[in-house]
């Protein structure tokens, strides 16, 4: 009987920390900002992602057909998208911002991980992913890089990020996760043209997606206040 | 004496020179010949993969290697020197228009992030007629209805006599592939000829993106 208990309570648990995350915000303790104490500096550590899309829908609506007639492109298109955001590249382009005032978080030193955390671990494992014993500890996770081309809307570089924040605990306090998305005007380059200025485009418009990301994630945690 | 001179200028020309990374060549010598063009190049770390299935995507260089290890050794079938062994053989001066150009073959392939500005020479070579080729990336790609291909991501730097370039071109090309990867190890020889065979299009096809490329391009 006993054990049953210890069981029902568990799936309890796993049902409630299930819905906590997902699929956007959610928190144990919402209002939970990471406040560090006077001259303590925060650590806000960051993940590129190592999954990649490419999708591209014709005035046929998607389907086998529409599929197979944008398939080589789409993966050429991916393979090209790899590579300007390849890990360091997407590392280097997100240190480039604020990323703590951003994410309305304390002043925090940013740690650049080069090596993507394996992705489907990523929605599995609540606690840190990283050694750090930081009591003022945040994980900001890109998850997804997908790249669109619908014949309406035309072409869109979209990426899902995931914050996490843990404060001085082991596992995440707060998990927010949602997607950006803009535009694009020169990816994917034309064959054999010079793909310098399209690559530009990729780091710019994968920037302007985490700040709408972080500019949601600002909105939800003062709502939740 | 006449003849064997022009002999020996031909055979310095044909033959590629492979350059001892990872330090780079020292300058020419006041005394040295400083008319030839140089053309310098260095090969990617190796080969990566991005695919995808029917019915799931794939992350990067997971078809490589996917939870078993790699056994059928797929990860160092397109290494730095079979790269370089591969083209070497193709006439690269001509491709890009660097008549009469010497190969210059770096072993090592260039660190990810290049110290000192992108904008000057990678050696200390002083030739008055100096270009890099870079090998960036070669990316095993495949989905599901396209099948599979080798896409090479190559960097011309084009520098006349002066440090810094003035001319750069970036730009990809990719070639099915049938055989790779390959199922079992004898099927391995044959892989890596179609491999290295799809790299010598793949650069082929890259210089004549670069002869066709507007001059704003180059």
């Amino acid at each position: 009987m006993a054990s049953r208990r210890i069981a029902a309570t568990r799936l309890a648990i796993f049902a409630f920390s299930c819905f906590s995350i997902a699929p956007v915000a959610s928190a144990q303790n919402p209002a939970s900002t990471p406040q560090p104490s006077e001259g303590q500096v925060c650590e806000l550590h960051v993940w590129p992602a190592e999954r990649f899309s490419a999708i591209t829908t014709g005035w046929l609506g998607g389907g086998l057909i529409d599929a197979a007639a944008h398939a080589k492109g789409d993966r050429e298109r991916k393979s090209s998208m790899a590579d300007a955001l390849d890990s360091p590249n997407q590392v280097a382009a997100l240190a480039s911002l604020d990323l703590a005032g951003l994410l309305h978080q304390q002043s925090a030193t940013v740690i650049q991980h080069n090596e993507p955390l394996t992705r489907h671990t990523v929605n599995d494992i609540k606690t840190r992913r990283s050694e750090s014993k930081s009591p003022c500890y945040s994980e900001l996770i890109v998850a997804d890089i997908f790249y669109q081309n619908a014949a309406i809307y035309g072409r869109s570089l979209k990426t899902l990020f995931i914050y996490r924040e843990f404060g001085a605990s082991p596992t995440a306090t707060r998990i927010y996760k949602g997607w950006g998305g803009n535009g694009l005007k020169l990816f994917p380059p034309k064959p054999g043209e010079d793909a310098e200025a399209a690559n530009n485009e990729l780091v710019f418009v994968f920037k302007a997606d985490f700040q709408e990301f972080a500019r949601n994630e600002a909105g939800s945690h003062t709502a939740s206040r | 004496m006449k003849q064997a001179l022009i002999l020996l200028g031909a055979w310095s020309v044909a033959i590629p020179v492979f350059a001892q990374d990872p330090s780079p060549p020292p300058p020419l010598s006041a005394g040295a010949t400083t008319t030839a063009c140089e053309l310098h190049i260095w090969p990617s770390p190796g080969l990566e993969s991005m695919t995808e299935g029917w019915f799931r995507n794939q992350t990067r260089n997971q078809a490589l290697h996917d939870g078993t290890g790699d056994p059928l050794q797929l990860t160092d079938a397109l290494g730095p020197k079979m790269q370089l062994d591969a083209i070497a053989t193709l006439d690269l001066a001509g491709a890009f228009e660097l008549g009469g150009a010497q190969l210059i073959l770096h072993s090592d392939p260039l660190p990810t992030s290049t110290p000192g500005p992108a904008v000057l020479r990678r050696t200390g070579s002083t030739a008055p007629c100096y270009a890099e080729f870079v090998i960036r990336r070669l990316v095993y790609a495949k989905n599901a209805l396209a099948g599979g291909a080798l896409q090479g991501f190559f960097t011309l730097r084009v520098f006349g006599a002066g440090d810094i370039v003035t001319h750069r071109f970036a730009s990809t090309a990719d070639t099915p592939l049938m055989l790779f990867p390959w199922k079992a190890p004898g099927d391995a020889e044959s892989g890596r000829n179609e491999l290295r065979n799809a790299l010598r299009t793949d650069v082929l096809a890259f210089a004549a993106y670069w002869r066709k490329a507007p001059p704003k391009q180059r």
